[in-house]
């Protein structure tokens, strides 16, 4: 009896598949391996890990930026456009104070900041708050936030990357592109404001309830 | 005293974050990779730079192995590991790949145009942490990795230009990588 390749653990194979090591014959049975046992997948995916640790890092040129984003971008046509608009309907129907939306619905490179948020306002009570400024080029900014603490969702006008802390942690970075960048934090710590910084400058700060 | 945090490591945002990039990248949906990209395109592109070293070239592998696996599929799970890392791998075979078909062309290329590779970004403390790593392994290990990681060769090749069994070599690569994981794990660095 012949034994599949596919039952086999790569062991030791498992490295030299991250590597890129294996010829062409040994990388598809690993590959087809990999497919459907988690073990091993787990070990690929931690030597690739490791592999990618050692990547020197390099600034593509925005030649490239404009072909991903041509590549990727929603059809008019197809269902994958018709989600941005509905999460920007919703945003600019629950919240009259966030004018910006308003400006610029094109969503899609925030949308997975959005995704979380839309779909965490619809299942929650929330409220919300204006950031107010502490430096003159603060951008304007909002807080909403779940009462019961589970969530809290943070939008800003603005093109610069702000981080944002709250209950003595750094909560993350602000993502998206163009003029808009949103935070969404799960499950955030207790705390009774939040501030928004350019790097270790504060530009401006809102009180809130996180219990 | 609460954990530390820093931007990168942000304890539940980032991860949130990420958490629906990847769900979005499994499913196949246009907008995760264009934020995969977006978050991850100086580790790409460095990726596939260090192996072309020429621009233009590394920036179409970039490209076409996001087109490649959003139009026709790939064997990403969450049980597998990072985005990242996945990412970066498939970059790294795309762009051994069109370095073997180039062959001698690119060889001859670059030799032509030097001023093609760049300095890479990277900070110094950055490039003496991979030294240091590098460091750790014996000198047989690091010439193995030198040659399969740099290199491109498969580890039979390997084998034979160091004059070495196969399953020498094999195992010589496999204790390479884990050695390397155990260090950059031990300094708090896993992706």
């Amino acid at each position: 009896m012949v034994n599949d390749p596919r039952n086999e653990h790569l062991e030791e194979d498992a490295e030299l598949y991250a590597l890129g090591a294996l010829p062409d014959t040994e990388r598809a049975a690993a590959e087809a391996h990999v497919a459907q046992c988690d073990a091993c997948a787990r070990r690929v995916g931690e030597a690739e890990g490791t592999l990618a640790s050692l990547v020197r890092p390099q600034t593509p040129s925005s030649q490239l930026d404009r072909r991903v984003r041509a590549t990727f971008a929603p059809r008019s046509s197809s269902a994958r456009a018709f989600y941005p608009l509905v999460a920007a309907a919703l945003i600019v129907a629950l919240l009259p104070g966030a004018f910006f939306w308003q400006r610029d619905r094109d969503l899609r490179a925030s949308d997975a900041v959005n995704r979380q948020a839309v779909a965490a306002m619809i299942g929650s009570h929330f409220l919300h708050s204006q950031f107010v400024k502490i430096a003159p080029d603060a951008p304007p900014a909002k807080a909403i936030f779940a009462r019961n603490g589970a969530w809290l969702y943070v939008i800003a006008v603005t093109g610069r990357d702000l981080t944002l802390t709250g209950g003595g942690h750094v909560l993350g970075k602000l993502w998206g592109t163009g003029n808009e960048r949103a935070i969404f934090v799960e499950h955030p710590p207790a705390t009774r404001s939040l501030t928004l910084s350019d790097g270790s400058r504060v530009l401006a700060r809102v009180a809130v309830a996180v219990p | 005293m609460p954990p530390q945090s820093t931007i990168e490591g942000s304890p539940s945002a980032v991860t949130a974050q990420e958490r629906v990039v990847e769900n979005g990248f499994v499913a196949r949906e246009a907008w995760a990779f264009e934020a995969a990209y977006q978050a991850f395109k100086s580790a790409l592109f460095g990726a596939a730079v260090g192996i072309l070293g020429d621009r233009e070239d590394a920036e179409d592998a970039v490209h076409d192995v996001l087109a490649r696996l959003w139009q026709r599929g790939h064997a990403y799970s969450t049980a597998r590991g990072t985005l990242r890392s996945f990412l970066i791998a498939c970059v790294r075979n795309e762009a051994l790949s069109r370095r073997r078909k180039s062959g001698n062309r690119l060889r001859i290329e670059q030799t032509m145009r030097p001023e093609t590779v760049e300095p890479a970004d990277e900070s110094l403390a950055d490039r003496d942490r991979i030294a240091r790593a590098l460091e750790l392994l014996g000198e047989k290990q690091r010439e193995a990795i030198r040659l399969s990681y740099e290199e491109g060769l498969p580890y039979a090749e390997i084998a034979r230009r160091l004059n070495e069994p196969a399953g020498t070599i094999k195992s010589r690569l496999s204790n390479a990588v884990r050695t390397l994981r155990a260090h950059f794990a031990a300094q708090g660095e896993t992706w």
